[in-house]
């Protein structure tokens, strides 16, 4: 089911009023059921892929909490090879027969037909999150569940389940067992947040959306240097749009039943560094990337918590093979979760080029004391840049437009006298675009500082506090009625 | 009860004052999006007083040209695409007549039936999806095109325009070129131009609601239930209108900001230029190229003509570049063997209607005229059309 629609709206409403009036045995089973109702409404033959998944880790969860050594070890082997294989059938076989194929074709011999496989919703958030319980289980950060429907319900859980947060078994599963009580504050921040996300996604995500369409539409060899950065600045901002989205309803409707969520996003374009961004970007996922996969490869303690973002001051020893080879290997493996493509493997070693960059002259600025600012002067256009892959349709795409950032005649159009200056910076989207991309790239200044301003004028007395709720709830309100339509889905369900 | 008034009273209070400024915006003067851009006192006219309908604009009203096509019954059927120059008469009085309707009156009798399709900025991806789209439908047997520099910086596909790829037929022709190729990839699986970017004067509305469901069970619910509320709300129902509405008051702060720019910078408003982005011109002159190789194949003959521009008053385009569009316009011409007519001289005097330019300052429409406008032009293109169509001439 998609969230910006109205049958999401009235299956929630539906389902909050089920939650809250029935008795605890029948409202796990209202989670359970409600969830598989919540994805059968995109496409039921994809229920028992996931109830296999579930099925497996609920299993090998219990029995490697009563075994040891290497039986233990097989068992948690088991399960990634399961939940790993599933995620490879369905998300990477068609990226690697075309790949076969290519290299057939280089050798001189016949190319091989994709198969049709279609990537179920939401695999790679489910999968990840039934990988982190079964790995916790092993280390002994989380206790087997006992309760099949308890442990379904987790996996399952409807508002996080196509599109994440990533949550960990010991922040979600003791909730959804202990009901909260009935809580109006609960209510009524939850129905902020779903607001504030529905206002992300039809009113800004969906909009901006149509213009990095039909930029990406034109011919790369026909675009300029200012129309390549253009088209990275509003894809980098439709992006955060959309996804930032989807976690705000996520959590929001999780809020509605008394249940909190980690949150995903923290302002990421105001970081200062690219270390900073990925704290500050899907985060449940680069904390994810943190302890299942960065900090082992690093032979470093792990943590259990999907809060925190990559983690920070882990460089003891300086810069080694061992500390490089994990960041290139998390990096690259996390663009390839993201889509089975090069390009994404691109956008994660841009990442961690970036990442690496910044380690080699963080020691440097902090000597020199160079202001913040220009950390964010550095990080900003850089990250946005990095968004070029992502977009591109591939490789080649992603060279061509890259290109144009290193011809002059991409900078500079000569017309003659007489002709306006800014005539000769060569502009092709359509004029809008370059406001747009100027209008926000203001606003990643000035958000901080407005929601500071914000929080501030809330606190000072109660009538402030309910006259900047009223006004918020009324803009957006409005927007949200006169704009929501499913008519994009979240660009985080192809992943 | 004070507890509830804390949490739940901005939100009851919010959306109680959002229903009444929605109430409110209700019945708020009606936009006429159909006659945006079309300059001060000019109206948009597609002779619905002819007793027989031979101008549409889009697939959406084109069922009625077609049935009025086949009533007349006639062989020699020539399709003319263009843009609003085509159905807008500046200072519209009784008895005006859009050039298309002289025509279409004056070639009767000699057997030609002429059928025009015309929308606000158009551009040639439309009209090559339109000629695919009617090629058949009306047994085409001639086509007429109407060049305009401006039109060349347009972008995307109108939805009216882009629900004829629904037809296997128009797409199947599509897929077999380059251009054809990039439109069905960018708009023909419901991925049409959302409302929010269009240029002035397109439909701001008519993105279907469902579009992103892509046939799940979820896509059959929600539109059952956004008919319902549809039905049952006028609130509802007039979204689509108050989208558009948000979107023409952004342009208009546009202007104004842009207008207060140029104040204050000292720029003469009057002699601002519009750029054609060479990106997009790429993308619509491999349209027009495609078109004319697709006329040429189902041996359509082809009338290719650069509209009419005022010939005394401020054209607000780079000189070099305008001329470059004619001589590609005259290349491609010639090397797909269709008739070239330049009749950018054609509708001379005071004929031409008066616009803003986007800032406030009131300059001439370069692109619209009035009735006698529209007699220049016919005049001009009757022995063009004889000589294509009927053999006259040769």
């Amino acid at each position: 089911m998609i969230f910006n629609s109205l049958t999401y709206l009235v299956f929630l409403a539906a389902f909050c009023l089920l939650y809250w009036t029935l008795p605890r045995p029948a409202r796990l089973l209202l989670i359970l059921g409600s969830s598989l109702v919540f994805y059968g409404f995109w496409r039921v033959e994809y229920i028992p892929v996931m109830l296999a998944s579930v099925t497996v880790d609920y299993v090998l969860a219990r029995k490697i909490n009563g075994a040891a050594g290497a039986r233990r070890r097989g068992l948690l082997v088991l399960s990634l090879f399961t939940n790993l294989g599933l995620l490879a059938y369905f998300k990477y076989t068609i990226f690697i027969v075309d790949n076969l194929s290519s290299l057939a074709g280089l050798l001189g011999g016949d190319g091989i037909a994709p198969p049709d496989i279609l990537l179920p919703l939401g695999i790679s958030f489910y999968t990840f999150q039934s990988i982190s319980y079964t790995v916790d289980v092993y280390r002994g950060h989380a206790r087997p569940e006992r309760s099949f429907v308890l442990f379904a319900g987790y996996v399952t859980f409807f508002p996080q389940l196509v599109a994440g947060p990533i949550l960990r078994a010991n922040e979600v599963i003791w909730q959804l067992d202990k009901r909260p009580a009935f809580n109006l504050e609960d209510i009524a921040a939850g129905v902020r947040r779903i607001l504030c996300g529905l206002f992300l996604k039809v009113v800004l995500a969906d909009n901006v959306a149509a213009y990095v369409d039909d930029a990406f539409a034109l011919a790369p060899h026909t675009l300029s240097a200012y129309d390549v950065g253009t088209m990275c600045l509003l894809f980098g901002f439709q992006i955060y749009f959309d996804f930032s989205a989807y976690s705000h309803i996520a959590i929001g409707s999780a809020r509605l039943m008394g249940i909190r969520f980690p949150e995903n996003f923290n302002f990421p374009y105001s970081a200062v560094s690219p270390r900073q961004f990925w704290q500050r970007w899907h985060i449940s996922l680069s904390s994810w990337i943190r302890d299942y996969l960065y900090l082992p490869l690093r032979g470093l303690p792990v943590r259990d918590s999907s809060e925190g973002g990559v983690p920070v001051g882990d460089a003891k020893g300086g810069e080694s093979a061992r500390r490089t080879g994990a960041l290139f290997a998390t990096w690259a493996l996390m663009g390839l979760w993201h889509g089975a493509a090069w390009t994404f493997v691109l956008w994660g070693v841009w990442h961690a080029v970036l990442v690496l960059g910044y380690r080699l002259i963080a020691p440097a600025a902090r000597k020199l004391r160079l202001p913040s600012a220009l950390g964010w002067c550095a990080t900003f256009p850089l990250i946005m840049l990095g968004w070029l892959p992502f977009r591109a349709g591939s490789i080649e795409e992603t060279a061509r437009l890259a290109a144009n950032f290193s011809q002059a005649a991409k900078y500079y159009d000569p017309l003659p006298v007489g002709s306006y200056l800014l005539s000769a910076f060569p502009r092709n989207l359509n004029p809008d675009s370059y406001v747009i991309a100027a209008v926000l790239c203001l606003m990643v200044l000035v958000a901080p500082v407005v929601k500071d301003l914000y929080e501030r004028l809330a606190a000072a007395s109660a009538s402030s506090r309910f006259a900047m709720e009223t006004m918020t709830v009324v803009a957006t309100a409005l927007l949200v009625f006169i704009y929501l339509r499913p008519i994009r889905q979240f660009i985080y369900f192809q992943f | 009860m004070l507890h509830a008034v804390r949490h739940l009273g901005p939100l009851f209070a919010g959306l109680a004052v959002a229903g009444f400024v929605l109430a409110l915006l209700l019945p708020a003067p009606q936009v006429n999006f159909s006659e945006i851009g079309l300059g001060i006192g000019t109206t948009a006219a597609f002779g619905k007083s002819s007793p027989s309908r031979h101008h549409c604009t889009t697939v959406k009203d084109a069922g009625d040209c077609i049935e009025a096509a086949q009533a007349r019954k006639t062989d020699q059927r020539v399709l003319w695409l263009g843009a609003s120059q085509l159905h807008a008469i500046n200072d519209m009085q009784s008895g005006d007549r859009t050039a298309p309707q002289r025509l279409f009156d004056g070639f009767a009798p000699q057997g030609l039936d002429l059928v025009t399709f015309s929308q606000p900025n158009a551009n040639f991806q439309e009209h090559l999806i339109l000629f695919e789209y009617l090629r058949s439908r009306l047994a085409v047997k001639g086509l007429v095109l109407g060049a305009v520099f401006d039109d060349m910086r347009e972008s995307g596909v109108r939805q009216s325009i882009a629900s004829a790829l629904d037809d296997p037929a128009v797409r199947r022709s599509l897929a077999t070129h380059a251009a054809g190729r990039s439109i069905l990839v960018r708009y023909g699986d419901d991925q049409s131009t959302p409302d929010a970017v269009r240029q002035d004067g397109k439909e701001y509305a008519g993105t279907p609601a469902a579009t992103a469901l892509d046939g799940s069970l979820q896509a059959r619910v929600e539109t059952t239930v956004d008919g319902w509320l549809g039905d049952l709300s006028r609130l509802w129902r007039d979204r689509g209108r108050l989208r558009s509405s948000i979107i023409h008051g952004l342009r208009q702060l546009r202007g104004a900001a842009w207008g207060l720019r140029n104040r204050l910078l000292g720029i003469d408003s009057s002699r601002w230029t519009v750029a054609v982005p060479r990106a997009q011109y790429d993308v619509n002159r491999k349209a027009l190229a495609a078109l004319l190789d697709s006329a040429r194949a189902a041996g359509v003959p082809v009338l290719l003509y650069i509209c009419p521009r005022p010939v005394d008053a401020y054209f607000p385009f780079a000189p070099e570049r305008y001329a470059a569009f004619k001589d590609d316009i005259a290349r491609l011409a010639a090397e797909k063997g269709a008739l070239l007519a330049n009749l950018e001289d054609a509708v001379k005097g005071d004929v031409w209607g008066r616009v803003d330019n986007g800032v406030g300052v009131i300059v001439t429409d370069v692109f619209h005229f009035r009735d006698a406008g529209h007699a220049q032009l016919a005049a001009a293109l009757r022995p063009y059309l004889a000589r294509q169509f009927l053999g006259a001439g040769k």
